[in-house]
């Protein structure tokens, strides 16, 4: 695992998994966790692979999706750039959360717990939280 | 460069049913694939898995007992070898040569070498002009001899085990040095290695051999998400 | 960029390359060159003091440059293996030129090599007969010394004109022993040999003398035609022999 900083953003590029993922989903928790602004510009293709240390082939790969998904526009002869609407980055928020919850929820049930038992345990770990 | 006609040919590469025996050793078996055009593919591999042999069929350096091949839309000869930078196997740079000298060879009878490139990269490589090549280290010889390979706009790239024997450092530049390249402008890179760790990062696509054979090739990214990382795939395949 | 600069650059390069495999050492080699030129000064000092030397009765003296298109057939044949030895073969035969110009330029460059120590040769002995024969008659008769010098130059020359042929075969053996022909290298020094012996038969009336401008009168016209012939010939077979060389370094190699 490699840790490698652009400009104010951080990447840890792990190869047992797609990168081009990787990237996609580090630039999704930045821009909601607003660590990147709103309609704020991101590298270019070339200066985030010379970064990463990865080919240009898969940075384009990730920032494809990223445009298609509506994380990201490109503007002509000026470069990519995050998405101005708040709604957007709304929704990638909701879509982020309902995946966490999934897979959480996945995890618990494997591990033998109903939906009821999971609400009560939430319940009880805040009271503890709180104490 | 003719850049139309490069985008009518999707493969850089194409082999079918390629056989290669030197003696009584099979160096490549029936071997057929496509290679597709514009990214860095990695022809995986223990040593003897047939890496070099396809190169040099490629090349037109040998030729296949058996079977066709077809690289930039041709079948190899000298001619295409002009669109084609090649950084042979287990490769020396000739004796007595500096590195003025090499570059002016370059320049002379390797088409598409850019001077200018040249300068930059050796600058980059921590290569001085004046330097002669007997009294080089293994690793500066590696970084100009691939220097040479990378300074020539060209469609096609094949570096043939550039980080063997190399110390970490040499690596480390000649990596970056390779993705600083492909950001440059589109080229198809084909890299043979028997060790993968830190050419993991540069490869678009994988092709793993065995005893001249195929055994499992595609996507890095792809193969990434199905078996995870590229040199774990190499492990249990060669295990 | 045209082809032609690259065959050039090719055939300097190949010219200019140093033939020892190990590091060449300059000091040493410069001390055996004092070492060989002092030899030479003493053993000529020495014999144009016991005899009479004149000019025109040493000028036999240079049959011993026929070593030149000896070393010419070797100059190729290392070239080529030295591709293999230092592993730059691979850069060498995927060079965009036809494997023609490829083997054509090792061959001439070889010839490049001959002529350098026919030079050489021709300067040594040049200066080493005329100091021997001052010492001994001490004067220094211009006339002779231009005829000598005219002999010398005839038959240095002629030999030259073989090299090209001698060359292209040593870039055939050369090529040969790195291809899968290899097996077929005693057949080849065979032929070689059936091939010498002929040609001596037929070079029986060449005379050297002749040739140096010696014996009675000079050669004649009809000779030096057969002579001319011959020489053209042996180039026709050069060109065919680098064919050859060229089709092994294309279909045969052992890579």
């Amino acid at each position: 695992m490699d840790e490698r900083r652009v400009g104010s953003l951080s990447f840890r590029i792990d190869y047992s998994q797609p990168i081009y993922e990787q990237i996609v989903q580090q630039f999704q928790s930045s821009v909601v966790k607003g660590e990147i602004e709103r309609g704020s510009k991101i590298p270019s293709v070339r200066e985030l692979a010379q970064a990463l240390h990865v080919t240009p082939n898969t940075v384009m790969h990730a920032y494809q999706e990223m445009e298609r998904s509506g994380l990201t526009e490109t503007r002509r002869g000026q470069g990519t750039f995050i998405t101005s609407s708040q709604e957007q980055i709304e929704q990638l928020r909701t879509k982020l959360a309902d995946v966490a919850i999934q897979q959480f929820m996945q995890r618990m049930s494997d591990l033998g717990y109903s939906k009821r038992d999971i609400l009560r345990l939430i319940e009880a770990n805040e009271r503890d939280e709180e104490r | 460069m003719t850049t139309t006609l490069e985008h009518q040919i999707e493969y850089a590469v194409k082999c079918l049913q390629v056989g290669k025996r030197y003696g009584r050793s099979q160096a490549l078996c029936n071997l057929s694939l496509s290679l597709p055009q514009g990214r860095t593919i990695g022809i995986l591999g223990p040593n003897g898995s047939g890496k070099s042999t396809l190169f040099r069929l490629l090349m037109g350096l040998s030729q296949p007992d058996s079977g066709h091949i077809e690289i930039l839309g041709q079948r190899p000869s000298w001619q295409v070898n002009r669109d084609i930078a090649y950084l042979p196997d287990r490769a020396r740079w000739y004796v007595g040569d500096t590195v003025r000298d090499a570059f002016r060879y370059a320049q002379r009878l390797l088409p598409g070498f850019s001077q200018h490139l040249a300068d930059n990269l050796a600058d980059v490589m921590e290569i001085s002009l004046h330097m002669k090549v007997d009294a080089m280290s293994r690793g500066q010889e590696a970084r100009l001899m691939i220097l040479l390979c990378v300074a020539r706009e060209v469609p096609l790239i094949i570096l043939d085990e550039p980080f063997s024997g190399i110390d970490l450092l040499s690596r480390e530049r000649i990596i970056e040095c390779l993705i600083h390249h492909m950001s440059r402008r589109e080229v198809t890179m084909l890299v043979s290695t028997h060790e993968l760790h830190e050419a993991e990062p540069l490869l678009d696509h994988a092709v793993f051999l065995n005893r001249g054979e195929l055994i499992m090739s595609g996507d890095a990214d792809e193969l990434r998400a199905h078996h995870g990382s590229l040199e774990r795939i190499m492990k249990t395949l060669y295990a | 960029m045209s082809s032609e600069t690259g065959f050039a650059l090719l055939i300097a390069r190949d010219i200019r390359r140093s033939m020892s495999s190990g590091k060449p050492n300059r000091h040493w080699r410069l001390v055996y060159a004092a070492a060989a030129v002092l030899a030479l000064a003493v053993v000529a000092t020495y014999e144009s003091t016991q005899h009479t030397m004149v000019l025109s009765s040493i000028t036999p003296v240079w049959t011993i440059s026929f070593y030149i298109p000896i070393i010419s057939f070797g100059f190729p044949m290392a070239l080529v293996m030295n591709e293999w030895r230092q592993n730059t073969v691979g850069w060498w035969l995927t060079l965009p030129l036809p494997r023609f110009q490829l083997a054509a330029a090792k061959c001439l460059a070889g010839v490049g090599k001959a002529a350098r120590v026919t030079l050489w040769t021709f300067l040594g002995i040049s200066v080493l007969g005329i100091y021997a024969s001052i010492v001994s008659t001490h004067r220094l008769d211009i006339s002779s010394s231009l005829a000598f010098l005219a002999a010398g130059l005839r038959w240095n020359l002629f030999l030259l004109c073989l090299c090209p042929f001698t060359s292209s075969l040593g870039l055939v053996f050369g090529t040969m022993r790195q291809s899968r022909w290899r097996p077929a290298l005693p057949i080849a020094w065979a032929a070689c040999a059936i091939g010498w012996s002929i040609g001596n038969k037929g070079g029986k009336n060449w005379n050297t003398k002749n040739l140096l401008g010696l014996g009675h009168g000079m050669i004649t016209s009809e000779a030096l035609l057969h002579v001319a012939i011959a020489i053209v010939a042996s180039w026709l077979l050069a060109v065919l022999f680098i064919w050859f060389a060229a089709y092994l370094l294309e279909r045969q190699t052992n890579l």
